[in-house]
């Protein structure tokens, strides 16, 4: 199978938020194979964040293709997340390829498919996947983990500002002698006690 | 700064009077801050990094809020969220830096319930030095 770009959810979002509004854009997710609901979830927020209009999520899941076109042009304006592919067969696929022009809209239409949704696609959907282009990402996590070294160097940073050990901070925490300055709230979560704010 | 303290107005008349209106304003202040609440500190990471990017973009500047905005929580449920450092040594590339030279660092914890609680907020914003013209830099 072709190897897909992974991107962010962020990424992807503002590519949508960029090509603006009435873009008649179709994309495809390929979405993390576990925690599926979370991910769908994450990239939703970040899709209403940037594009400031909430998505619609449609589970087509038993849908015939008049529905899906029904579900797709009232509204079609807005951003749809279509969802609940995995289980749909060849002839399905086959009526969404014949019937792609009623499908058409002007809002952002992303397909939310597993890898073998997308292989299920590629393989029955000839049309609409040329028509997808090379809008086909696999959706990456949030990101912005703040790393191991990262947390050491600001723990070194503030024990040499404020010239106290993290073991003085954690026993002045206890005897409530801290002050309630933001730099001790980050040095105990840094350090892991944040139960001592 | 003196001017004459009028009722539902802050005005300053004194040192005192000055410190006592400081003391209120920051009671003010930390009252309001612990009734903002969000959804959740997912939701609030989401719309600040955004919000961020948005900001960068119609300043026409070149910051990476992806890159720049980080989050850390521990078992407490304290969750942390840092742009740029927290003490400021000068210029860094995780600053949100302005196109007038500025730069912004801050920090914001929330705590992890539902909905998600504001605990303390830190920001540091440095304006550019404006160094007179040398006469070398005229054209």
């Amino acid at each position: 199978m072709v190897e897909f770009a992974y991107k962010p959810s962020y990424e992807i979002a503002r590519r949508l938020e960029m090509r603006g509004e009435g873009s008649y854009s179709w994309s495809i997710l390929i979405k993390p194979p576990s925690s599926d609901v979370a991910a769908l979830q994450e990239f939703a927020e970040e899709l209403e964040a940037f594009v400031r209009q909430k998505p619609r999520i449609v589970d087509i899941t038993g849908l015939l293709v008049g529905d899906l076109r029904e579900q797709l042009q009232e509204p079609p304006g807005d951003p749809v997340l279509l969802v609940g592919f995995d289980e749909r067969s060849p002839e399905f696929w086959s009526a969404v390829d014949l019937n792609r022009s009623s499908l058409e809209r002007s809002g952002a239409v992303v397909f939310w498919l597993s890898a073998a949704g997308v292989s299920d696609l590629c393989t029955h959907a000839p049309n609409l996947r040329s028509f997808i282009g090379g809008s086909i990402f696999v959706v990456g996590s949030t990101g912005g983990e703040m790393a191991a070294n990262e947390r050491a160097e600001r723990l070194r940073d503030l024990s040499a500002f404020y010239g106290l050990t993290n073991d003085q901070i954690i026993e002045k925490a206890m005897k409530r002698e801290l002050p309630r300055e933001p730099e001790f709230v980050e040095w105990l979560v840094l350090l892991g006690r944040g139960d001592l704010v | 700064m003196a001017s004459s303290a009028r009722a539902g107005r802050f005005g300053v008349s004194s040192i005192e009077s000055a410190r006592e209106l400081a003391t209120r304003l920051d009671g003010l202040v930390h009252k309001a801050v612990n009734d903002i609440t969000f959804e959740s500190v997912n939701s609030f990471f989401i719309k600040l990094r955004v919000y961020l990017q948005v900001q960068n973009d119609r300043l026409g500047a070149t910051n990476s809020p992806f890159g720049i905005l980080k989050r850390t929580e521990d078992a407490s449920g304290l969750v942390l969220f840092n742009l740029g450092p927290q003490i400021d040594k000068g210029d860094a590339p995780d600053h949100f830096h302005f196109p007038s030279g500025a730069r912004l660092s801050f920090g914001v914890a929330l705590r992890r319930v539902t909905p998600a609680h504001w605990c303390h907020f830190a920001s540091t914003t440095n304006l550019p030095t404006l160094l007179p013209r040398r006469s070398s830099d005229s054209t």
